[in-house]
């Protein structure tokens, strides 16, 4: 067995006095990838953040390499995880090829000059993204898919083991999903780490190899997808009714069919 | 664009900017009470140091003391001013923005107001007032913000650089009316000027301009790392908060040097970033050193214009910098806007 890149002992995350999610337990090693499911507001984003110490937990701890990752310098972080955030936005007219190159700075740090393997790895991130169209275009001219797309390309540059990422999916396009969700479980199957939080229910359990679902009282189960992406686990979590079917090429997968009516409490 | 043709146009722009500043110095060797060519000033400069130099070689040797001043004092602020835009993702920010220009002022205005005495390392009494103003408002700016606790260090340090400021002009004007007879002297260092200064006092404020401006160079990616925010750049490896306090804590020293130099002069500061952003672009290795030759550009250019345009009258160089500063500024950002690079 693999020992865990990231691994979630307990974790409860949130801010100040409000817990989001209370208690979780997780772990991805390198070569799997794990997908984060839950309603709108559940605490995916807070929960990603934390256990790779970009939030303080509330309690419990999180391991990053086998270190807690309280108590990590920045730069030591981010040579082992890299974060793509839901929202990308920078100030000044930056090229999409100098926010790549802001991926390098845990490697190279605040004064060396780049070098050739620097520049070979904005390269290589720029075709694995097919964005090397976009590197010489300003950031912020870029659309939201185009936009997202940079910023996976500068986490790739930042050469890290574990790769985290909040929604990548969201404001792409359905060629545009697939395309996204196939990269993440290749450079999984490379040997990676991948930690990607998603709304699609049907990628995660055709991707991933972990799901993690956090429900709206901020509670979490942990498993492989056919284990957690059961009908009672689905409708626990979104209070929405699924149709389960099972397609003689695609095969399993899950339909939503109308909200439930919630639980008194 | 490729890199190549990127670097092309880095280095016309390095150039273009070289060749104003030679082009603005010489001028302001030229132009005065007694008027030469720029060509018999260059050769007064240099003629070399015989028993009795001629006029001419007097003259351009004073104006050439304070061409220079106003040429460091220009680099500095503009440099300081790139810097606090980019630590504070803010294209409003000057280089006075955590309140440096308010306390030196009043360190300033004060030792006007107890009567002037001996000064020491080359600053007049006046000048180490206003230097220790400077830095010591910067100080308590940091000590407010970091006891406010608020979520964005950036918007406290602001807002206490701002409140800060506005509570060091009014104590300015409390000084002000108490001894009204010393108004005249302290309207310079408000406005700011190079009259009566020469290269000893730049001497002595060079250090500190340095250090702000090596500071702010060795910055330069991790103001760039600064542009996508805090959370994202700590995700990249860097300390935000800490980054702000020691940069920022440079470029106050450089900009409090500056200051007790001439006195809080206005609009270079904050112009010169956004004219050399427009040249070289937005990453910082460029963009500082840019500011800064458009920053003594500006301001060589000022002061030529106050001392000579109403002389004998000397205008106050700050009035100067915005005069000629903010229409050429309106015009080319009314033609293409603030964030256009070419």
């Amino acid at each position: 067995m693999i020992p865990a890149l990231l691994e979630a002992r307990g974790l409860c995350a949130g801010y100040g006095e409000r817990v989001v999610v209370g208690s979780a337990s997780f772990s991805v090693s390198p070569g799997t990838l794990l997908v984060v499911l839950g309603p709108n507001g559940c605490g995916k984003t807070t929960i990603l953040k934390t256990c790779i110490g970009l939030i303080p937990a509330l309690s419990g701890e999180a391991l990053l390499g086998g270190n807690a990752v309280a108590g990590m310098k920045p730069r030591a972080r981010a040579r082992l995880a890299a974060w793509v955030p839901q929202i990308a936005e920078a100030a000044w007219s930056y090229r999409a090829r100098d926010i790549v190159a802001q991926g390098r700075y845990a490697i190279r740090g605040a004064f060396a000059p780049f070098d050739e393997a620097d520049e070979a790895a904005i390269e290589t991130a720029l075709d694995a993204m097919d964005a090397r169209t976009l590197a010489d275009r300003r950031f912020s001219s870029l659309s939201g898919g185009e936009a997202r797309r940079v910023m996976i390309a500068r986490a790739l540059a930042q050469e890290t083991p574990l790769l985290v990422l909040d929604e990548p999916a969201a404001h792409l396009d359905p060629g545009r999903q697939m395309e996204l969700m196939e990269l993440l479980a290749s450079l999984a199957r490379s040997g990676k780490a991948v930690a990607v939080s998603v709304h699609d229910v049907n990628a995660a359990r055709r991707f991933a190899d972990l799901a993690l679902l956090v429900g709206r009282d901020g509670a979490s189960v942990f498993g492989t997808p056919d284990d957690i992406l059961t009908q009672e686990h689905l409708e626990d979590a979104y209070d929405t009714n699924f149709i389960h079917g099972d397609h003689a090429t695609y095969g399993k997968f899950v339909l939503p069919v109308s909200r439930k009516q919630r639980k008194a409490d | 664009m490729n890199d190549s043709g990127d670097r092309t146009r880095a280095a016309l722009a390095y150039g273009g900017l070289a060749a104003a500043l030679f082009a603005a110095l010489a001028m302001a060797l030229a132009l005065g009470a007694v008027r030469l060519s720029p060509a018999e000033a260059l050769a007064a400069l240099f003629s070399g140091a015989e028993a009795e130099p001629s006029m001419a070689a007097v003259i351009v040797r004073l104006r050439f003391a304070r061409a220079c001043l106003a040429a460091a004092v220009g680099a500095s602020l503009a440099a300081s001013g790139a810097v606090f835009q980019g630590l504070f993702r803010n294209p409003l920010a000057d280089p006075y923005v955590i309140g440096s220009s308010g306390g030196a002022a009043f360190g300033a205005v004060l030792a006007i107001a107890l009567g002037s005495g001996a000064g020491a390392l080359g600053f007049s009494r006046i000048g180490l007032a206003a230097f220790a103003g400077g830095l010591g408002s910067t100080l308590v700016v940091y000590l407010v913000a970091g006891a406010t606790r608020l979520r964005s260090d950036a918007s406290s340090l602001l807002l206490a650089g701002t409140a800060l400021g506005s509570l060091f002009s009014a104590l300015v004007s409390i000084v002000l009316a108490l001894k009204d007879k010393d108004l005249h002297q302290a309207w310079f260092w408000l406005l700011g000027g190079f009259s009566g200064r020469g290269l000893p006092e730049l001497a002595a404020a060079a250090p500190a301009m340095l250090a702000g401006f090596i500071a702010a160079l060795a910055s330069a990616r991790s103001l760039d790392l600064l542009s996508v925010g805090d959370e994202e750049a700590t995700s990249l490896g860097m300390r935000p908060v800490l980054t702000r306090f020691i940069v920022g804590g440079f470029a106050a020293l450089s900009v409090s040097a500056a200051v007790a130099l001439s006195g809080a002069i206005g609009f270079v500061g904050l112009v010169s970033p956004h004219l050399a952003r427009r040249l070289v672009g937005p990453r910082h290795r460029r963009l500082i050193p840019a500011a800064a030759l458009s920053g003594a550009i500006l301001l060589v250019v000022a002061d030529t214009v106050a001392r000579t345009v109403f002389a004998p009258v000397e205008m106050p160089v700050g009035a100067m910098t915005a005069l000629i500063g903010a229409p050429f500024f309106i015009y080319k950002i009314a033609r293409r806007g603030l964030e256009e690079t070419r």
